[in-house]
């Protein structure tokens, strides 16, 4: 049939072909349709796709069996390729290899595929002074040395990091260290990673210049890139930040002052009418303050930016001071331009301002880039060719202003026209980008480390959409340096993102999510993931009677959120089998699990049969009836990224002995909660296992190893450095067991020494967050009659 | 066949080339369409124009001599990017767009008479007609920020390249080096090196290719684009569930290879190796079938004895792979997308269409080549989820960039117009518009974690009509708290004036009235200029009953949770099964769902939501029934947020200790209460659901009614009820 349909219409081609009495263009017309005439065609509902003139790949190669045989083997890329790297061997000194990638200059057998990024730092601390590495440096490598990147053995490794700190190699800084290799030792810096901050020197400040430094092979992780220089899938572009960026604690930019109010004696009284709106509620539109350069590179686009001051919502002010010499090539503008620019605090004023104005310097990366991001101003840049930080992962478009530096003064009409709807959100992804992947070191490393393993291991990067799921409505976990490819892909899966009540969802097409999302829900075969309700998980290291065990299960099987009990039997031996098989509770709920090992990591292990959101870690003695468990899952669900518990502790800062310290006694804070009943989400598991259990600089600088207590102090600050959030205590109760039998480990000398070892060693600083508050029934202790109270049993416990 | 002779008026909005060449004052004109041997044409003044509803397209209406000493374009430059090579000076700021002028027609020959420019494809037919469509269009070349030439350079072997970029040198403004052209290619490269960038010189001209590497590739200045499929013209109309079916259904293999002539060995030979060990899952379609059938609709495996129609062939497989043949872009990317086989990009260094803008991450697989051992690993270990969102997201972003030659010309230009008007830039998210599950959607833009700054305290914002006296008193309890840094009041009285400044009580934080224009609830909510404080205490003028305890409590709550409404008076919405309808509750019950902003903390940035972006209909209801203005307000965090308020401190009455139901009459209190209900009716069926959530729990002080001696407690006035 179908070719009965095909010669019909070459019949009517061959009349048409009469008519026009044109053989040439007959014939032409009459191949290229008949090569195109498909039999039996599957165009949908037998529209007919009119065609005039012949396609541009009629005769082509691409379809024609004829075409010429392919070029001779690699010809066209992989020639293209070899010629490339035979280039590359040839490069003389200083010579930049312009054309590296990572197929032609990284050594992928090195990095074992499914495996995770190892990183040697070499050569061994105490082969190199100390002094000769820069502070920042020392904060990278000790990062770097500290995380689950580490590989003590060079032969395992995949990634290398030297300790000579090449970070500022302009030769007129003081933190440039003069006497390191001109060139890296090991395989001519393949597989390395080398990071710049400063490149170049007075006058010309050539980017490339590394003060001799060859970098052979060598990825580039450099602050003010250009797009001239970056390689593309291989460099990374960096921002620039200063020595008092924190290691891993969030780096404040804001002014320390609120605003500033003036007690007028007289009282204000103002019309105001309410139907009108201005576009920002901040004082000024634009603001810049900062250094200008009278001559040289930079000068130009600083020298010119007082065009664009006003006096009144566009301030800018500049001063000529910078360097020794500034007063031999001042201009006419530097002595009123220095006295005016003396008057203003910059962190006031980008605090106060919509759009901050991020002008190239002598390099392209300016300071002020972080600093407007971390005060929610909105980077207007001049800075034209600047590769912006991480721009493979991180979408500016939708934080920033790209000006021009060649147009210049029409930055205020463009700003002007910016929508407020518009505005609140970019600058409000400015402050979330800003906290998540530039407010420490930490975070700007591990966003270096991350994006080179999706080059490495390209099928496991995260989508764009999930690296720049920073939007502030998620209070809970941002950024795509903490989500784990192993885990999942499901952003449902993870802490906070869930709708995890069972109550249905309203719709929330009004007002900000974007209305124009596509209409093509369908619904999709989805494969049911973990469930609602949650898995109780006991602990057992240390002797006890199975009946008080019994008891327990028995007690909680009443709650009617429990999925699951798992037993973790970390005890020598095997478990008693009257625990194992027990006419008294179905195996669905109860399973027991031997940790392959014995340590109390195991308490914090990803368990396959944990197949809820939530987990309950419960102390085997526990007094805590199911009405208050209950209570607590409940509260949980609506803080899933949060420790949700009832026995808290507190820390404070002793000004006289300058030191932070753990406390047990009650007070009217609390930052900690332990786990001797409390629920978390169980990705908490996953990045506890990862981050401490796997990591060996934990293992190998941690005596007070096996200690509960210390585990649980762990926990909480693990999970308030990654949230920046505090845990949540629900009810009066203060203790969950009668601290006589209690199973804990509540040696105050031990808690001390762990609260110290990982506020001074682990995270260079206190990441835990105080609370005031804890969560009661609505009802608690209301003078009203039991009968009412959902939770009666609550009111008696204290 | 004949052309239709006459006189045609052409009409300038008319989407037909002729109309191009319009002058920019005529809306119409009138052409008079005669036959020739070539096909149909038209006279425009002293100019023939090819007529697009003719049979024929062939013939221009100049012929233009490139002789043999013409000089070239100088060469192309490899260092152009947008700053260096484009002159943004010819973009006017004002026109607030792109402006993009199309050359006339015209048709090139040799001194020999040799063609050196033929005639067009139907590819570059339309994407003339889709520049001429565009928005960016202008006929004046003067006005004209960046120049289109009308030569067809689509595919470069049909081009003889020095000639052709003669041709490129003679136009009106390339001026020696081309700077502001664009030029549109779809396959660079050929016999026998492939190049993987159009070998024409073209100077400082942009181009528009499918084929970059990463080292052809000039980052902010060129575009890549997709090798767009003729058979897309067959698809492109295709019914919503023909597309759902092809999401859902299931596929035969894993992974499909539908390419002819890969030109890796190492690939050809393993993957027919898979071809043969796992069949079950990798078929590898080859090239030579029979020989009699042409390759572009037919795809054979010979070793199972198959023949399978291309590209329906591509409906078989969950993953196709992509790898390098003689040209590194091929259509198959865009059929592989049209039919829902995900694209597995197997090519090193390859630079995908719309590389900065197309999320690949989440409709392709890239796997670098070295990995190319591992591929069924890989692929055999992703979800089916994902399978699913991969290859639905995949249809709408080939329907969206890759269907027809408009929408890829449409987004060339685009993107060029993004880089001279900041103002204009389409994010990356609207880009791909990913499909999010509802809870997931960005609702809020307030972070507690980020937007709470610690040193700031509250202002406190306190609507009063006349009841002077108890605002007095409100007054001197909130500055009480001391976080509590302005008192801002609201006088909603137009009938009667403030008390005059002097009698204003002293207190120890700047005091502003503002007089409103008209009487109205909303007013409460309005942003004014005056609160600088992230945090805002709206109150009534009657709640004198808080300490400043409770009141600095609260707000320290709110600190922890400022993306919530955080108070004291708490309501819940019920449902009723029998009236199905919700109603109002003041009870005291175990739940809530409301927090009245009679005395609550709540974000500045929702009176912004509240008076600019709220449904008009909910606003205008609150103001005409002067009620509901605190439900409107739940309803709207909540919606926002997705979350419910939070109570602070037991306390549940507030205005006078003395009056019971603050000294309203039963029936009275049955009429409000009924008031309120519909108004939650009301506002719910705006919404299209309910948006308030319900939770058990309140905030207390960490030792609220701890059996501690009262001064070890920092919050200790925390009253009953």
């Amino acid at each position: 049939m179908a070719i009965s349909r095909s010669s019909e219409k070459y019949a009517l081609i061959k009349f048409t072909c009469a008519l026009f009495l044109n053989v040439l263009t007959c014939f032409l017309f009459y191949w290229c349709l008949a090569s195109r005439s498909v039999p039996d065609s599957p165009t949908p509902k037998g529209i007919k796709v009119k065609r005039i003139l012949p396609s541009y790949l009629d005769d082509s190669e691409i379809w024609t069996k004829e075409a010429t045989d392919p070029p001779m083997e690699n010809k066209a890329d992989d020639q293209n390729l070899m010629h490339k790297n035979a280039a590359l061997k040839k490069t003389r000194k200083h010579e930049f290899l312009a054309d590296c990638r990572m197929s032609n200059c990284f050594n992928f057998n090195r990095c074992k595929p499914g495996e995770r990024l190892k990183i040697h730092i070499y050569p061994d601390s105490s082969k190199i002074s100390s002094s000769s590495i820069s502070s920042t440096y020392q904060k990278i490598i000790q990062i770097i040395e500290s995380s689950i990147y580490y590989e003590p053995d060079e032969s395992k490794a995949c990634l290398f990091i030297t300790r000579y700190d090449y970070l500022d190699r302009d030769p007129l800084s003081r933190d440039c260290q003069k006497n390191l290799p001109a060139s890296l030792p090991l395989d001519y810096g393949k597989n390395h990673i080398v990071f710049n901050l400063y490149s170049g020197t007075w006058p010309d400040y050539r980017e490339l210049d590394l003060y001799g430094f060859n970098l052979g092979y060598s990825i580039l992780a450099k602050a003010s890139f250009s797009y001239q220089n970056y390689r593309p899938g291989f460099d990374i572009s960096i921002p620039l930040f200063s020595k008092n960026h924190s290691t891993r604690g969030k780096t404040l930019m804001e002014p320390e002052d609120g605003p500033e109010y003036q007690l007028v004696d007289d009282v204000v009284i103002e019309t105001i009418d309410t139907t009108r709106l201005d576009s920002s509620d901040r004082k000024n539109l634009l603001v810049f303050k900062g250094k200008r350069y009278t001559h040289g590179i930079g000068s130009e686009t600083r020298n010119t930016l007082h065009h664009l001051h006003n006096d009144r919502d566009i301030l800018i002010y500049t001063t000529c001071k910078h360097g020794k010499k500034w007063k031999d090539l001042k201009d006419e503008r530097c002595a009123k331009d220095n006295l005016e620019y003396e008057k203003f605090n910059y962190s006031i004023l980008m605090a106060n301002s919509t759009f901050c104005l991020v002008p190239r310097g002598r390099r392209l990366g300016s300071f002020r880039f972080l600093e407007a991001l971390a005060n929610g101003c909105i980077p207007v840049l001049l800075s034209n060719n600047w590769v912006k930080p991480f721009e493979d992962v991180i979408d500016w478009s939708e934080i920033v202003v790209e000006g021009d530096e060649r147009s210049l003064l029409q930055l205020p009409e463009i700003i002007r026209s910016y929508e407020w709807k518009k505005i609140q959100q970019m600058a409000a992804k400015s402050l979330a980008v800003y906290e998540t992947y530039f407010s420490s070191v930490e975070r700007i490393v591990y966003t270096t480390i991350d994006i080179l393993n999706e080059r490495i291991q390209t099928h496991l990067s995260f989508t764009t959409f999930l690296w720049n799921l920073v939007n502030p409505s998620f209070t809970s976990f941002t950024g795509a340096i903490w989500y784990d490819a192993e885990y999942s892909f499901d952003l449902k899966d993870y802490p906070g993102y869930g709708k995890l009540s069972d109550s249905y969802s309203p719709s929330r097409s009004f007002p900000l999510s974007s209305s124009s999302v596509p209409s093509n829900s369908i619904s999709l075969p989805r494969v049911q993931g973990p469930i609602n309700g949650f898995t109780t998980v006991l602990y057992i290291n240390k002797p006890i009677m199975p009946s008080t065990i019994h008891r327990l299960i028995k007690s909680l099987s009443k709650s009617q959120y429990l999925v699951k009990i798992i037993i973790i039997w970390a005890l020598p031996g095997d478990p008693p089998s009257i625990l194992m098989k027990n006419p008294f509770y179905d195996s669905f709920l109860v399973s027991v699990v031997i940790p392959e090992s014995k340590s109390i990591n195991a308490k914090l292990f990803p368990y396959k049969d944990i197949n809820t959101y939530a987990v309950l870690s419960l102390q085997p003695d526990t007094t805590i009836t199911v009405e208050e468990l209950d209570f607590a899952y409940l509260v949980w669900l609506s803080f899933p990224h949060r420790i949700i518990g009832f026995t808290a502790r507190d820390h404070y800062y002793d000004e006289d002995r300058y030191r932070w310290y753990y406390t047990s006694k009650w007070t009217n804070y609390y930052s900690i909660i332990l786990l001797d009943a409390a629920f978390y989400h169980r990705y908490y598991n996953n990045l506890y296992t990862n981050y401490i259990s796997n990591n060996k600089f934990f293992a190998q600088n941690f005596n007070n190893w096996d200690d509960e207590l210390c585990l649980d102090l762990i926990f909480n600050f693990l999970i308030s450095h990654l949230t920046r959030e505090g845990p949540i205590k629900v009810t009066q109760r203060k203790r969950t067991s009668n601290s006589s039998s209690s199973l804990y480990n509540l040696n105050p000398l031990n808690s001390q020494e762990c609260f110290t070892f990982l506020y001074n060693i682990s995270f260079n600083y206190v990441p835990l967050i105080k609370s005031q508050m804890r969560f009661d029934p609505v009802l608690f202790k209301d003078p009203v009659s039991n009968f009412r109270k959902k939770y009666r049993k609550l009111e008696a416990v204290s | 066949m004949d052309c239709l002779h006459g006189v045609w008026l052409i009409q300038k909005n008319e989407t037909h080339f002729v109309s191009a060449f319009l002058s920019k004052e005529a809306s119409s004109i009138n052409c008079q369409v005669f036959t020739l041997p070539f096909g149909c044409y038209c006279h425009i003044g002293s100019n023939l124009f090819p007529v697009r509803e003719s049979f024929h397209w062939s013939g221009y209406a100049e012929t233009i001599v490139i002789s043999n000493t013409q000089s070239k374009s100088i060469e192309t430059i490899k260092d152009c990017n947008h700053y260096n090579c484009f002159d943004v000076y010819l973009c006017n700021p004002d026109d607030g767009i792109l402006k993009a002028y199309l050359y006339p027609v015209k048709k090139y020959q040799d001194s020999e008479g040799v063609y050196i420019s033929g005639n067009f494809t139907e590819e570059f037919y339309q994407l003339t007609e889709a520049v001429f469509d565009s928005p960016y269009f202008v006929n004046d070349p003067n006005l004209a920020c960046i120049f289109i030439p009308t030569i067809d350079t689509l595919k470069q072997s049909n081009l003889r390249l020095d000639e052709t970029s003669k041709v490129f040198a003679s136009l009106s403004h390339w001026n020696g080096d081309g700077k502001n052209h664009l030029i549109f290619n779809f396959l660079p490269g050929s016999f026998p090196d492939y190049n993987r960038r159009l070998d024409v010189a073209i100077g400082r001209a942009m181009l528009t290719s499918g084929g970059f590497d990463s080292w052809s590739f000039r980052p902010q200045f060129d575009v890549s684009v997709p090798v767009f499929s003729p058979l897309s013209n067959q698809y492109i109309i295709r019914s919503k569930e023909d597309e759902d079916k092809l999401v859902v259904e299931q596929r035969h293999w894993l992974v499909m290879s539908p390419q002819n002539d890969l030109i890796n060995p190492i690939a050809k030979k393993m993957f027919s190796q898979m071809d043969s060990d796992i069949s079950d899952k990798v078929i590898v379609l080859e090239s030579r079938c029979d020989s009699l059938v042409n390759f572009s609709t037919w795809r054979c495996n010979s070793q199972r004895n198959l023949k399978l129609h291309y590209p329906e062939v591509l409906t078989q497989s969950d993953f196709c792979l992509i790898m390098k043949t003689a040209f590194l872009g091929s259509p198959l990317l865009s059929d592989a997308l049209m039919m829902g086989c995900i694209p597995v990009i197997l090519m090193d260094n390859y630079v995908l269409p719309f590389q900065d803008k197309i999320d690949w991450r989440s409709i392709s697989v890239q796997i670098s080549e070295n990995a190319m051992d591992r591929v069924i690993d890989i692929l055999g270990n992703i979800s089916i989820n994902r399978i699913l969102e991969m290859r639905e997201q995949g249809l709408y972003i080939w329907r969206r960039y890759f269907s027809s030659i408009k929408s890829i010309v449409s987004s060339t230009l685009s993107v060029i117009n993004e880089r001279l008007f900041p103002q204009s830039v389409i994010s990356r998210f609207e880009w791909n518009r990913p499909k999010i599950a509802s809870h997931l959607k960005p609702l809020s833009l307030i972070n507690p974690k980020l937007s709470s700054r610690p040193y700031q305290g509250f202002t406190a914002v306190i609507l009063t009509y006349d009841r002077v006296e108890s605002l007095f008193q409100v007054m001197h309890r909130v500055v009480q708290a001391q976080s509590c840094v302005k008192v801002l009041v609201i006088w909603n009285n137009q009938e009667k004036e403030p008390p005059q400044p002097s009698e204003w009580p002293k207190i120890s934080v700047p005091l502003k009235i503002i007089k409103t224009k008209q009487n109205k609830l909303s007013n409460r909510f309005y942003p004014y200029k005056d609160i600088e404080t992230e945090a805002i205490l709206a109150i009534d003028d009657d709640i004198i009953m808080l300490t400043p305890d409770e009141l600095e409590f609260g707000f320290q709550v709110w600190r922890e949770f400022a993306d919530r409404i955080v108070g004291f008076p708490s309501r819940v919405h019920r449902w009723n099964n029998f009236t199905k309808q919700y109603r109002y509750e003041s009870e005291w019950t175990n739940d809530i769902s409301m927090v009245l902003t009679g005395a609550a903390f709540y974000h500045k940035y929702y009176n912004y939501l509240y008076t600019f972006e709220m449904p008009k209909k909910i606003k205008e209801q609150v103001d005409n029934q002067m009620n509901c203005e605190d439900i409107a307000m739940n309803f709207l965090v909540s919606n926002v947020t997705g979350k419910a308020p939070i109570k602070v401190a037991p306390r549940k009455k507030f205005r006078c200790p003395e009056c019971v139901n603050g000294g309203m009459l039963s029936k009275d209190v049955l009429h409000h209460l009924n008031a309120r209900s519909k108004c939650i009716n009301e506002f719910t069926a705006i919404y299209g659901a309910m948006p308030c959530e319900t939770i058990e729990f309140r905030a207390d002080p960490v030792l609220f009614k701890d059996n501690l001696p009262e001064k070890l407690k920092k919050f200790h006035h925390i009253g009953n009820l």
